[in-house]
């Protein structure tokens, strides 16, 4: 998705970008749960429906409905596609409010490199928004965007002993770049992290704390993501902690997003998503294409 | 989904999968909910077995659970199995323990073809 240059619509839009992608993965012992701001490195038979954000910048109030579907070709190979719908609300009353969809994205992610032992999968990913594809009153652009990127997860659950009670915490993080094929705008860096802490890990590995459901099934988090322009601009970036409440085959999961800085914004968001483990709802139909 | 699908179409898949899941027409990883010896207690008397409660049905042939002390020899009994009359526990016998931690690792297929495996350990506590 691209980003106008108009910096609330680049705070705005950056919120709104920073979250269709998602995939859960269970490695080892860990279960990793599908983030919502940042993606993760697995490749998985998913669906996200819906996301929803909801944020007010400093012209307009921003709603966005979104959804993904994943798909693996192999195990480690996987396609998602991706769309939103957007609802945008000026916040000067002579102005007309619009909605439409934004550009879809698809998004092909390798996973290179897993370690049951020690909880850990390295990924490369690339995605392409497509311009042009969208709506302009959904705030889509008419050129494309090119995103490769470098996926990481790892669990803690090789820690020692005596730091036991660290074990239920993974991070997963990006690290990439988005190019936008337009003179118009710099190519820039995202980059990000997940702080996850598994209140199932903790349950079913290291200490049997006596918690009941649900609250046994919840895995606070914490996300962090940025973007640095390459021409000189000023990092964006929000802080978005949350829960996410994972079931057998379905999880929900809500985050504030928090600006960093006022050229990211000066108001917090909601994010929110509900997401289906289509592998584990129907493993004989959602299965990889080529084992 | 398909790109251009009008957003009223998407209750109708949601409300599709949610009548899979509603139909029992769903499986999915086997994970532990409850164990006994409990994940990291500390017991006072030498259990006589350890069983794993799991969140879905195991596939028996394909599950396993071993217990090993501090040195790695194994203490239980080699006789793991499923319960015939209840596939989502899976338990297996212990010898006498001495004081001392013990690890349990396990490895299970659901019947859905997924497969899981973890590790836990308890402490046998002496006479005081």
């Amino acid at each position: 998705m691209k980003y106008p240059r108009s910096l609330p619509w680049v705070a705005l839009l950056f919120v709104a970008h920073a979250g269709p992608a998602w995939a859960h993965g269970v490695i080892g012992k860990r279960f990793f749960p599908a983030t919502l701001t940042i993606d993760d490195p697995f490749v998985a038979d998913e669906l996200s429906l819906p996301s929803v954000l909801h944020i007010k910048g400093s012209e307009a109030k921003q709603t966005t409905l979104g959804a993904e579907f994943s798909k693996r070709i192999t195990p480690d190979l996987g396609l998602s596609i991706g769309a939103e719908y957007n609802f945008i609300d000026p916040n000067d009353p002579d102005e007309r409010s619009s909605s439409g969809f934004g550009n879809p994205e698809l998004s092909v992610k390798y996973t290179f490199f897993k370690s049951a032992a020690h909880e850990a999968v390295l990924s490369l990913g690339f995605g392409w928004e497509i311009g042009g594809a969208g709506e302009k009153s959904g705030g889509a652009e008419s050129f494309s965007t090119l995103s490769p990127a470098l996926f990481f997860g790892k669990g803690l659950g090789d820690l020692p002993d005596t730091l036991a009670f660290l074990r239920p915490v993974a991070v997963t993080g990006v690290f990439g770049a988005e190019i936008p094929l337009t003179d118009e705008e710099s190519n820039r860096l995202t980059y990000g992290v997940a702080f996850e802490y598994s209140l199932p890990y903790l349950q079913q590995f290291v200490r049997d704390v006596g918690l009941p459901k649900p609250f046994s099934q919840l895995i606070p988090v914490v996300e962090l993501l940025f973007q640095t322009p390459l021409d000189g601009g000023k990092t964006t970036g929000t802080v978005n902690p949350g829960i996410i409440w994972a079931g057998k085959l379905v999880e929900v999961g809500v985050e504030a997003i928090i600006p960093i800085n006022s050229e990211t914004g000066k108001n917090v968001g909601v994010r929110a998503l509900l997401h289906f483990f289509l592998d584990d709802i129907a493993p004989t139909v959602f299965r990889p294409i080529f084992q | 989904m398909s790109i251009g699908r009008p957003p009223a179409a998407r209750p109708i898949a949601l409300a599709g999968l949610l009548a899979a899941l509603w139909s029992g027409w769903a499986w999915a990883h086997a994970f532990p909910e409850r164990s006994e010896p409990r994940v990291g207690a500390v017991v006072r008397a030498s259990p006589a077995a350890v069983r794993i409660w799991f969140d879905g049905d195991l596939e028996p042939a394909f599950s396993r659970i071993t217990v090993t002390d501090s040195r790695g020899q194994r203490v239980d009994r080699d006789d793991a199995r499923v319960d015939p009359q209840n596939r989502r526990l899976l338990g297996v016998g212990l010898r006498p323990l001495a004081p001392g931690a013990y690890t349990v690792r396990w490895r299970v297929l659901a019947v859905d073809g997924h497969q899981t495996e973890g590790d836990y350990t308890f402490t046998l506590k002496g006479p005081e």
